[in-house]
């Protein structure tokens, strides 16, 4: 063992070529907060990798905020460790992130480094591809339009506020209303989601409790979905400059597979404590503050970072790169300015209200609110077919609504609009962790819309449709497998269906 | 610090343009007594010379060696003009060979520290 170490050292050091050449330096004047004042570095671009020469050793930093006469930089390492008059360099390199296929079914910092105690990430790091945190997105000409579905594995998503490869919806909700509830459902469903491709999901935890981060690992290694997803962590323990830095890392993953002909899914939960802690680096770094305090450029924040979502032309490979972003209002408050700004920038949202969330209407999604502006363009034939009566009848339920405590005034007309809107209501609840496949769905709602279930009573609607649903997969297979198969549902599978619907009510 | 040793500079350079430099410096140690920012004083006059020597069109050269009996002053100070202010420093963390830095923004590392740092540090 001793003569390998000894070898690769001669190797080193007869190879090491002595080429002196001028640098650029700096030295630090000022520290603290995780923030970092150096004069010189006169030529240092924004955005630039540094590195800080201390005592205990090498620690870097981002040339964040370029001034007259100092820089101020964001430290990426223990900030305690950095004094004043410590050497910086500069590296001429911007913050990038190794990335590979070896990155799935693992958690990660923001700067790729494992946190998961499986060992190091990769073999040979040559092999792994360096991805810059920040790129900018892909141009009008690279891009072409959403056509391919996402499916969450819920039905009030898949049918009313569909969404396709490549799009950014947001998900939207005051705290404990189910937002990580449908992102994690949404991972768990691209196992079953048969027909198309396999979609790799990167789950970004900003400022999260490391307990919540730990459950998900877990859920999705029960599920067996840990294969396909990379978990990149920056907790609420970690330093702001890492919370800042988390969103771009994942987006930097998911375009490694975007790049590579996949198709990629991003979760950033949540944007609201990443504006938060680039707030907290703005104001450090004396940042002029706007509304809220957030600095002016926290729009094109989120802007930049969106805007990296895209459906790659057949040129370029097709993969695709959808970003599903978390915002946590406070006491349902869309207004304010982060909500605002996100909402603006995504091609969507998906409202969550806590009032339905207590009712036992889960997930709490208000349809109403909620809306999917280039979805509907990647919804399957069968899908289309479902869905637009489902959500007529329940807007007309809706208005009806609050009639229902004089039910028995109404006429017959009003009456049946009441019952089957309480019927399709009570269809769209869904437990966590068991997300439904599509086909499934679709013969759901079919039988819904359809009147199949009017007769049965508002409170066994849901325990009879799983039944049904059960009996067909088990007695009528190919009905299920021909919707799968041509994601349609033509005269003959409409036919067929029928028949058996009859037949197992009958049952 | 009541005022940051910029803003001393900046004001320092702005009146030596107007009045004599000894009646300036006077002006500004009076000026740094009254301030509280006299302990700071030696920063603040390095900081001044730096600026002055820069502003002439001259270079502030800090040269640090691993020991006292290494290159000739006299042979060092032939490579740069006369403009240039020199400084010369001991610095037993370089190890052997020196480091000269260039108007605190250009640097030459020829120290046995940093070449071993390099050997370490590559992959």
């Amino acid at each position: 063992m001793s003569y390998e170490i000894i070898e690769k050292l001669k190797k080193e050091i007869a190879s090491y070529k002595d080429d002196v050449k001028m640098e650029h330096v700096g030295m630090v004047t000022e520290v603290g907060d995780g923030i970092a004042k150096i004069s010189g570095l006169s030529r240092a671009l924004s955005q630039e990798l540094l590195n800080i020469e201390t005592h205990e050793g090498d620690i870097s930093a981002i040339a964040f905020s370029l001034e007259e006469s100092f820089i101020g930089a964001v430290v990426l390492g223990d900030a305690q460790k950095i004094k004043v008059g410590d050497r910086v360099k500069q590296t001429g390199k911007v913050v990038s992130i190794k990335v590979g296929p070896e990155l799935l079914g693992r958690v990660v910092d923001p700067l790729g480094n494992p946190l998961d105690n499986k060992g190091v990430i990769y073999g040979d790091e040559s092999k792994a591809k360096d991805y810059p945190l920040e790129r900018s997105a892909p141009s009008v000409v690279a891009r072409e339009s959403v056509n391919t579905p996402l499916h969450t594995g819920i039905k009030a998503i898949d049918a009313m506020i569909p969404i396709g490869r490549g799009q950014r919806e947001l998900i939207i909700g005051d705290r404990q209303t189910g937002k990580t509830a449908i992102v994690v459902d949404t991972i768990l469903n691209q196992a079953q989601d048969n027909g198309r491709r396999r979609v790799i999901c990167v789950y970004v935890a900003v400022g999260q409790k490391n307990s919540k981060i730990a459950k998900l690992v877990k859920t999705l290694e029960e599920k067996d979905a840990l294969k396909y997803s990379i978990i990149v962590s920056a907790p609420a323990s970690s330093p702001a400059s890492l919370q800042y830095l988390a969103p771009f890392a994942g987006c930097a993953i998911g375009e490694f597979f975007m790049d590579n002909k996949q198709d990629a899914l991003v979760i950033y939960d949540d944007l609201s404590k990443h504006a938060d802690s680039y707030r907290q680096l703005s104001l450090l770094l004396r940042r002029p503050p706007g509304r809220e305090a957030y600095p002016g450029d926290i729009f094109y924040l989120h802007a930049r970072l969106l805007e990296r979502a895209a459906k790659l032309n057949k040129e370029l490979g097709g993969g695709s790169l959808t970003a599903l972003p978390i915002i946590e209002t406070q006491l349902g408050d869309v207004s304010a300015y982060i909500p605002t700004n996100v909402i603006s920038i995504t091609d969507g949202q998906i409202y969550l209200e806590s009032d339905l969330f207590y009712k036992g209407l889960r997930p709490a999604v208000n349809a109403g609110l909620s809306v999917s502006r280039v979805g509907s363009s990647a919804q399957t034939k069968a899908m289309k077919k479902v869905a637009g009566r489902l959500r007529l009848e329940l807007a007309q339920f809706r208005e009806l609504q609050a009639f229902v405590q004089f039910a028995s005034d109404l006429d017959e007309n009003t009456k049946n609009q009441i019952a089957r809107g309480q019927r399709l209501t009570e269809i769209l609840k869904q437990v966590d962790n068991e997300p439904i496949p599509f086909e499934k769905q679709v013969l759901t709602i079919y039988m819904a819309t359809n009147g199949y279930l009017d007769d049965v009573k508002v409170g066994d609607v849901r325990v009879v449709s799983d039944k049904i649903i059960d009996n067909i997969e088990k007695l009528r297979e190919d009905i299920l497998k021909k919707i799968r198969e041509t994601n349609q549902m033509d005269e003959e599978t409409e036919g067929k269906l029928k028949e058996a619907l009859v037949e197992l009510k009958g049952v | 610090m009541r005022y940051s040793v910029n803003n001393y500079v900046e004001a320092f350079a702005e009146v030596v343009k107007e009045v004599p430099q000894d009646k300036a410096v006077n002006g500004l140690l009076r000026l740094l007594v009254r301030t509280g920012d006299i302990k700071h004083s030696g920063k603040i006059l390095e900081s001044i010379h730096k600026k002055l020597v820069i502003e002439k069109g001259g270079k502030w050269v800090n040269v640090e060696v691993a020991r006292e009996q290494m290159p000739k002053k006299g042979l060092l100070k032939s490579k740069f003009s006369g403009k240039d202010y020199i400084d010369y420093k001991i610095n037993p963390e370089l190890v052997a060979g020196m480091r000269i830095t260039i108007n605190g923004e250009e640097e030459v590392d020829n120290s046995l520290h940093n070449k071993l740092k390099k050997l370490f540090n590559h992959n």
